[in-house]
């Protein structure tokens, strides 16, 4: 049976310190969970820019690594600080089509999904930030608890809470939405 | 009592949760949750249908990879995606339709047909591209038009306009791709079309720069594109820019390479530009610093370049409003954040149509404005020297 050796993110790092070209595992181990990252915040016609970004950032800037945090919270908090510029400018630049382009490819995506994940989503936006912000690390960018817990700078017990938390809103949400789409599927048999 | 109970049973329940989350992701699997937490498994199903839909298509990884590790002697910086603006895509399909009746009229009359050799593709592709910079150098006349050609592969890249103020180049150009490809096929090829190693003159090394590439559809199978760079030496004020232009990374293959040499030429006078380096610096409540390294003033913007020295490894975000001297604050500034190792830079590049006497700097820290840490920064070109 074949064995797989796990990853070692800071052996990577190690090497393509010495080696650009040594960033290429890098890149490919955590390119799916960036860009989910900012597919879920920006929606995915301008997640691909941003990734492209946080990795142009993250090689230029990997000498200034210390490694006194995991690669991955490194890589997330860079990923951060590229969403808050991209923020800032579109506030900085409120270009009416820009925006109108933004708004109109959100709506087109969320058009496409199912009623049931609509209510997925509309009860992930109605959590509180931080809650939202731990279940969208945990399930979109996959992070460890460890991870989500060093990227959003909060102790590890505090972080499981809020995920216990925040899964059983969401599983509120959902089945309150469910009894009342029941209800309102057997009224309308009635009729 | 029963509230101590159910309290334990909750503690209990997120510690068996919690451990089932202490593995990556990946390696978790639905049915674990299944087992242990039956009353999450919609939820978690939910979040993984969700996550399916957020996936990047296969492309994705493959284009990026390609813009992360294209070496053409330099390091390409991430510039932003410039997007066409709505109005000038209304524009260029009036331009092409105008363009369409003239071929029309091309075949009818000969003389029509001999004017039409000498019709641009596209008029100017700058205008196409939303980068108020050379908007405004195009309406300054400091943009030199162009008409080199190249044909690879059968399709055709024709440079129509360059900018150069010194240190940046734009080089704005038309891609027409073959009829017979389809529009994702044309899109594809058009995205894959490189115009890299530039040389000046008659040297053979290559010029270091940073840079980016972006290409936008015009029409079907036409599409405009900007090459865009930063370059890191001195130049002439006059030069033919040598570059290859190839489809893919393969420059080897003479079918899919060719050449074009493009006049570059700073179409400003000396005294238009200058470079100040004010002697200022600010230090945030937090300790963070920031330093006014240098401002770039061109006809057409203006730079200002900052250095962030934080007093610690700990994550800061910090930002900055930037005022005119009469208060009003100013919105187009472009601003770009880049690191290496000699420290954070941030560059904010505001187009200007006429300039204020100064700039004044608002920081914040996590949001919070310290107003009594702005700085002023004078763009008096006669206050320093070039």
């Amino acid at each position: 049976m074949e064995e797989s050796t796990p990853f070692d993110p800071a052996y990577w790092v190690s090497r393509a310190k010495r080696k650009r070209e040594d960033f290429a595992p890098l890149y490919d181990f955590y390119f799916e969970r960036i860009y989910r990252y900012f597919a879920f915040k920006v929606g995915r016609s301008h997640a691909e820019d941003l990734t492209q970004l946080t990795f142009m950032k993250a090689l230029n800037g990997l000498s200034s690594y210390r490694e006194e945090s995991l690669f991955s919270t490194w890589l997330f908090q860079i990923a951060k600080r590229v969403l808050l510029d991209e923020n800032r400018r579109l506030r900085r630049r409120p270009k009416e089509t820009e925006l109108d382009i933004i708004q109109t490819e959100l709506l087109e995506g969320h058009a496409e999904r199912t009623a049931i994940q609509l209510d997925l989503l509309s009860a992930l936006q109605q959590l509180p930030e931080t809650e939202r912000e731990i279940i969208m690390l945990r399930f979109f960018a996959d992070c460890t608890l460890v991870e989500v817990a060093q990227i959003l700078e909060m102790g590890e017990s505090a972080v499981k809470n809020r995920l216990y938390r925040a899964l059983e809103k969401l599983k509120g949400k959902l089945r309150g939405w469910g009894d009342m789409n029941e209800r309102r599927q057997e009224k309308n048999s009635f009729v | 009592m029963n509230g101590d109970r159910r309290k334990t049973a909750s503690f209990e329940q997120t510690e068996q949760l919690a451990k089932q989350m202490m593995k990556p992701r990946t390696d978790l699997q639905s049915d674990d949750l299944e087992r242990e937490f039956p009353g999450f498994i919609e939820v978690v199903q939910g979040l993984e249908r969700e996550r399916e839909a957020l996936s990047p298509d296969p492309g994705t990884r493959e284009r990026i990879r390609q813009t992360l590790f294209e070496t053409a002697g330099t390091t390409k910086a991430p510039v932003r995606q410039r997007r066409v603006a709505r109005k000038w895509m209304f524009a260029a399909t009036a331009a092409c339709f105008f363009f369409v009746i003239l071929i029309a009229a091309g075949f009818s009359s000969p003389t029509m047909a001999e004017k039409l050799k000498s019709i641009p593709l596209i008029r100017s592709v700058f205008s196409l591209f939303k980068d108020e910079t050379l908007h405004i150098a195009g309406e300054k006349g400091l943009v030199t038009p162009t008409s080199q050609s190249v044909t690879v592969n059968g399709i055709t890249v024709t440079v129509n306009e360059v900018f150069y103020d010194g240190s940046r180049i734009d080089i704005g150009y038309a891609i027409q791709v073959p009829e017979a490809a389809s529009e994702t096929e044309a899109l594809n090829i058009a995205r894959n079309i490189k115009i890299w190693e530039f040389t000046v003159d008659d040297s053979d090394k290559p010029v270091p720069y940073k840079g980016s590439q972006d290409v936008e559809r015009v029409d079907k199978n036409l599409f405009a594109g900007m090459k865009h760079m930063e370059v890191t030496v001195p130049l002439p004020d006059k030069f033919t820019f040598h570059a290859k232009v190839s489809v893919g990374d393969d420059l080897s293959d003479p079918k899919t390479t060719g050449q074009l040499d493009i006049p570059v030429v700073k179409q400003m006078k000396p005294e238009d530009s200058a470079e100040l380096s004010p002697d200022i610096s600010q230090t945030m409540q937090s300790g963070y610093v920031f330093e006014v390294e240098s401002v770039t003033l061109t006809p057409a913007s203006t730079t200002i370049l900052l250095k962030e020295i934080p007093p610690d490894d700990k994550p800061y975000d910090p930002a900055y409003r930037l005022l005119n001297d009469k208060g009003e604050a100013i919105e187009e500034a472009e601003e770009t954040l880049t690191w290496d190792e000699k420290g954070i830079w941030r560059r904010f590049v505001i187009p200007l149509r006429e300039r204020p006497e100064s700039v004044k700097l608002i920081p914040s820290m996590n949001g919070v404005e310290e107003t009594n840490k702005a700085v002023v920064i004078p763009l008096k070109a006669d206050s320093q020297n070039k």
